[in-house]
């Protein structure tokens, strides 16, 4: 029993090696259907041609996945599909990391009142389920791919906030930000030349796994027709569209599928390559 | 204890007249009566309409009227319904909540299960299979996995409920759904804290005085690994009960997430705000007792 | 990639034991039996005065008895009125209520209370029933008769007369409107349980009927709004009888698990325009539109050959039809020529569609909205939720191309031509020689006559190509094996 425990470290790296090896070549898979298929000259998202309506895969050179119902080239269209997703999500995240990074540095260098409220004011915001919130917005507001973009963001700069805060807070009391204040710098420009990229890598780890967390919200979210509108293809509406024709033609429903099982799987088998999960607050 | 009980109460509250204001402050924005009345509405409906809110009045006055109405459970009568909004809303939430708490439960105990069971194990081919598999399900977003699991037990074989909630066998699919997922999260938590201590020198000297490998889990690791989880979990509380919304349109499940996706493209309002507030609570008391919960566990936290 | 790799008879093979003992299961059709039926929507409310919405009218049709009624043909037939007549100039109608029907709590049906139906129809102006009954002048009883006298010669008014379910006046008055919505009391076949909402509406028979009993011991309807998810809830048994989408049938066909029945419709679904708005208002430039549209390979391709192509706007099981007109021929040369005759400059026309209800409504309007890309035409997609596009449409509010549908339960086309051509009404006509032609037909107490006066309205509108028929919808539905259940072409599913 105690050979196990000893002999940890050595195997936990071979583990972490085969998840990264994973985890990168779902993200290269993907990576390759959004910048090579368009370049190759059968890329034609938007053509129906209904005559070719529900052709299967591997059956047409012309159509090498396959086609929807209404003829149009499957290939194509999920290239385009994760694409949105990917924009979309990485819109988003960085419209909420920015928000974050703002709001955590003012709270967390000025403290007292402002901080509590800013504090507050997340808290409020988190008693509201995230997809609930976004429902509520997207139909008072509407939901082209631009406003999706700042909706999403918008609601989800809470963890950016708190971890910016608490490394604010712990690191004006060091003494390096104590010299800079004793030597006259003025609070923002500590906050750009010193605080900013104290706290930068944990904003960009926790934003890695947020873009999977964006995706699946996003895709639910035009699955149920509250996202990304037709003609505009997204994942979660070619799930939604394929959904008709599992029975008959699954690989309507499973290419799109696949693509986000590989996006959120090439996110999340890079942390457990990490060995600490994402931890907000 | 007591003192720090009402605190978080308190607290609770001032969220919830939080999010009541944001609601008064967004029916400010745009003409709400319009929103509140079907499209051929006359200018005279929407008059009669406005007096009837008194949105005529001061706005001081409206506010009063309107976080009075709101938290005497006074929201107003859904507009396709013609039945108070509130009373629609809670005739709903125990679906939701039987969903969310069942999967919940399942999901947090058999995570702590495996979790404990492979760490007893001592057993490493197992516990990275665990974590594999974890890490696989965490990859489909269940509205995905729940399609799949109709396809293939209810459709293709014949052995499960596709839909509603009319027998125990029809929560099976919609509770395997969210509870594979939170399984999932769990357990790699639990793995990623029982990684951390494995390093730890306390567990080194333990194992070294012959402390028994089940008693040094148990007893030890998994009281110090609770802590941390609870924490995540009354965190990802928002994300997984939006995961139900969806999953509820899935599984024609008649619960609040359905009601409030329907008020919201019906432009119900009153379904919508009603839904919303009483999720907030909901979500509010659930922090709560997280809160407790780790006071409970964590004696310095009163201190706090 | 085109099969699921768990394949129906492995899984069978691995787990024949279990699924036997589920083998025997389906529903046949029995005394005492359950049968559970699919709605497309939820009813807002049991108030045949407030709700007058299809998946209302069909719990109605269950729950109440009408003074006509709709047979599985679609000839009007006695229901409460055991006979009828009308005066030479159509605007005199007497009913004849007969003797023996009550109420599910056993009081009998009186005249008093058909009257008390629809006079508080007639006199509250937010009742949705009531907006059917704007010829009614007066009612009166006479004895066991019921006399209205209308304010036009009105020749389908008994059909007019289906739409109206009789309520209980004692039990309305006692219970208060907003409780009768939840529960309330009519004189059907079958009598309302419970109303769970948002999940089921449980009926059990009325064993006192004075009709052809009830069927079944109790039916549940149960609404599923999702066409995928009507289409699975068959095959796993969860539900008895389910409107299906077109490209759903195949699947359920070779599933073995359940039987796909089918029957005519009542229902056009059509492309609207609103004439009066900027390039509508040309009816060369509607004429390309119409052109633009290949029916055939929609009908064909897209929806699985389940609907045929539509030539004019009611369905073929409906009064008025006329067979002289075909279906407009696809010609995108002579639209592309067309439109640019017309001056186009390329702005973009909103179709509005909304986003349930119509079979793949989604992929039909992409589709529409493709096939005018292909002439020149630029269209902006606008899907509207059901309801919001139906207030939308109800109000004239539509800014350009629509898709929409009109299923006539009355199986004549006089309602669907009052709405969708007078002056005032829903559509965008404006046409003085088609009002005038209703104004004609609703007095003609001569059937043929009347048919005549249809077919020449039908044939304005496709000179002038006020709308755009595209197909006349089938409805297939999933039923359990065995089920002993006839389909109604007015899209009713009844249990008597």
């Amino acid at each position: 029993m105690t050979d196990a425990v000893s002999t940890a470290p050595r195997r936990q790296r071979l583990r972490m090696n085969l998840s990264l090896i994973v985890s990168l070549t779902m993200l290269l898979t993907v990576l390759l259907l959004i910048v090579v298929v368009p370049l190759w000259p059968g890329f034609e998202p938007d053509k129906q041609s209904l005559f070719f309506s529900l052709e299967p895969a591997f059956q047409n050179p012309q159509y090498p996945l396959g086609t929807d119902a209404l003829g149009r080239d499957l290939l194509s269209r999920v290239s385009v599909a994760a694409r949105v997703s990917v924009l979309v999500a990485l819109g988003a995240v960085s419209i909420s990391a920015a928000v974050g990074i703002l709001i955590g540095l003012v709270a967390g260098w000025l403290r007292g009142p402002v901080d509590s409220a800013l504090m507050a004011i997340g808290n409020i915001q988190l008693a509201v389920p995230v997809v609930l919130l976004l429902i509520v917005l997207v139909a008072a507001l509407g939901s082209s791919p631009l406003l999706l973009v700042v909706l999403l963001g918008l609601v989800n700069w809470v963890g950016y906030g708190r971890v910016v805060r608490a490394q604010v807070v712990s690191l004006r009391e060091r003494e390096f930000i104590t010299a800079v204040t004793t030597a006259g710098g003025s609070g923002w420009w500590i906050m750009r030349k010193h605080l900013l990229p104290n706290v930068l890598p944990a904003v960009f780890v926790l934003a890695a796994f947020d873009v999977g967390v964006i995706i699946t919200v996003e895709s639910s979210l035009s699955f149920i027709g509250l996202g990304i509108q037709p003609p505009t293809p997204s994942l979660g509406l070619m799930i939604s569209e394929g959904q008709r024709y599992l029975q008959t033609n699954i690989g309507l429903t499973l290419l799109p599928a696949l693509v986000i099982f590989f996006l959120i799987g090439g996110i999340q088998f890079a942390s457990q390559t990490l060995t600490k999960n994402p931890r907000r607050g | 204890m007591g003192r720090y009980i009402l605190t978080r109460i308190g607290w609770g509250i001032v969220t919830l007249l939080a999010i009541l204001t944001l609601f008064f402050l967004a029916r400010l924005t745009g003409d709400p009566v319009r929103l509140l009345l079907p499209d051929q509405a006359t200018q005279a409906d929407v008059e009669a309409m406005r007096n009837a809110l008194g949105l005529n009045g001061p706005l001081i006055e409206q506010y009063w009227t309107f976080i009075t109405g709101a938290l005497t459970g006074d929201v107003g009568d859904s507009i396709r319904q013609q039945r108070p909004a509130l009373e629609l809303v809670l005739e709903r939430l125990p679906a939701t909540l039987e969903l969310a708490i069942s999967s919940f439960l399942l999901g947090f105990i058999a995570a702590l299960g495996l979790a404990v069971a492979g760490e007893i194990s001592g057993n490493r081919k197992l516990r990275s299979a665990l974590l594999w598999a974890a890490t696989f399900r965490q990859s489909v977003p269940p509205y995905l996995f729940g399609i799949l699991l109709i396809l293939i037990l209810s459709v293709n074989m014949g052995l499960l409920p596709a839909i509603g909630r009319s027998s125990l066998a029809s929560y099976v699919i919609p509770v395997l759904t969210m509870a594979t997922f939170e399984v999932a999260l769990y357990l790699r938590l639990f793995n990623t804290f029982f990684d951390e201590m494995r390093a730890n020198d306390w567990v080194r000297t333990a194992i070294a005085k012959g402390v028994s490998r089940p008693r040094l889990v148990v007893r030890h690791m998994l009281p110090n690994a609770l802590l941390p989880v609870i924490t995540v979990a009354g965190l990802n509380l928002g994300i997984l009960v939006g995961g139900t919304v969806v999953l509820e349109m899935v599984f024609n499940w008649p619960g609040i997430g359905r009601l409030i996706v329907q008020g919201v493209t019906q432009r119900d309002y009153p379904i919508v705000q009603a839904g919303v507030v009483v999720t907030a609570t909901v979500f509010i008391l659930i922090n709560i007792v997280v809160d407790l919960l780790y006071a409970l566990l964590d004696p310095r936290v009163r201190l706090a | 990639m085109t099969r699921f790799p768990l394949t129906r008879r492995a899984l069978l093979a691995s787990t024949a034991a279990i699924l036997a003992t589920f083998a025997v299961s389906p529903t046949f059709a029995q005394p005492d039996s359950t049968v559970t039926a699919a709605l497309v929507a939820e009813p807002t409310s049991l108030n045949p005065i407030y709700d007058t919405g299809l998946p209302a009218l069909n719990v109605f049709y269950n729950v109440f008895d009408q003074l006509t009624g709709i047979d599985e043909t679609g000839a009007v037939v006695p229901r409460l009125a055991s006979d009828w007549s009308h005066s030479d100039d159509l605007k005199t109608w007497t009913f004849t209520l007969r003797d023996g029907a009550t109420f599910h709590d056993g009081s009998p049906v009186t005249v008093d209370d058909v009257l008390f139906t629809y006079e508080t129809a007639m006199n509250d102006p937010t009742s949705r029933l009531g907006g059917y009954l704007s010829t009614v002048d007066d009612i009166t009883a006479d004895g066991s008769d019921i006399v209205f006298t209308l304010n036009i010669p009105y020749a389908p008014f008994d059909r007019q007369a289906t739409l109206v379910p009789i309520v209980s006046k004692s039990a309305y008055e006692q219970m208060g409107a907003e409780d009768y919505a939840r529960k309330p009391v009519g004189s059907g076949p079958y009598m309302v349980e419970s109303w769970v909402n948002g999940d089921t509406i449980t009926l059990k028979r009325y064993d006192a009927y004075w009709g052809d009993a009830g069927e079944y011991e109790t039916v549940v309807f149960q609404p599923v709004p999702d066409e995928t998810t009507r289409a699975n809830s068959v095959q796993s048994g969860d539900l008895d009888i389910a409107l299906l989408g077109p490209s759903s049938v195949p699947a359920v066909e070779g599933s073995g698990s359940a039987e796909v029945i089918d029957q005519q419709s009542n229902r056009v679904v059509y492309l609207g325009y609103n004439a009066t708005s900027a390039w509508l208002d040309d009816p060369e430039f509607r004429k390309a539109i119409d052109m633009a549209l290949d029916r055939q390979l929609l009908s064909d391709r897209l929806l699985n050959s389940a609907v045929e192509p539509a030539s004019q706007l009611v369905a073929k099981v409906s009064f008025g039809y006329t067979p002289d007109i075909a279906p407009t021929s696809y010609d995108p040369d002579a639209a592309k020529s067309l439109v640019e005759a017309s001056g186009y400059d390329g702005a973009s026309i909103p179709l509005t569609y909304p986003n349930s209800g119509l079979p793949q409504v989604d992929q039909v309007a992409q589709a529409v909205a493709f096939f005018l890309s292909e002439v020149g035409v630029n269209v902006t997609l606008d899907p509207q939720e059901a309801s919001t596009f139906s207030n939308t449409w109800f109000s004239g509010g539509l800014s350009g191309l629509y898709i929409f549908a009109f299923a006539p339960s009355v199986m004549d086309a006089d309602l669907p031509f009052n709405m969708l051509l007078r002056t005032g009404g829903q559509g965008y006509a404006n046409n003085a020689d088609i009002d005038a032609l209703l104004d004609k037909e609703i007095g003609e107490a001569d059937a043929d006559a009347r048919a005549a006066t249809l077919a020449e309205i039908s044939s304005i509108v496709t000179a002038e190509t006020y709308y755009s028929p595209l197909f006349i919808d089938t409805y297939s539905y999933a039923v359990t094996p065995g089920l002993d259940w006839t389909p109604r072409p007015d899209g009713m599913i009844v249990f008597n």
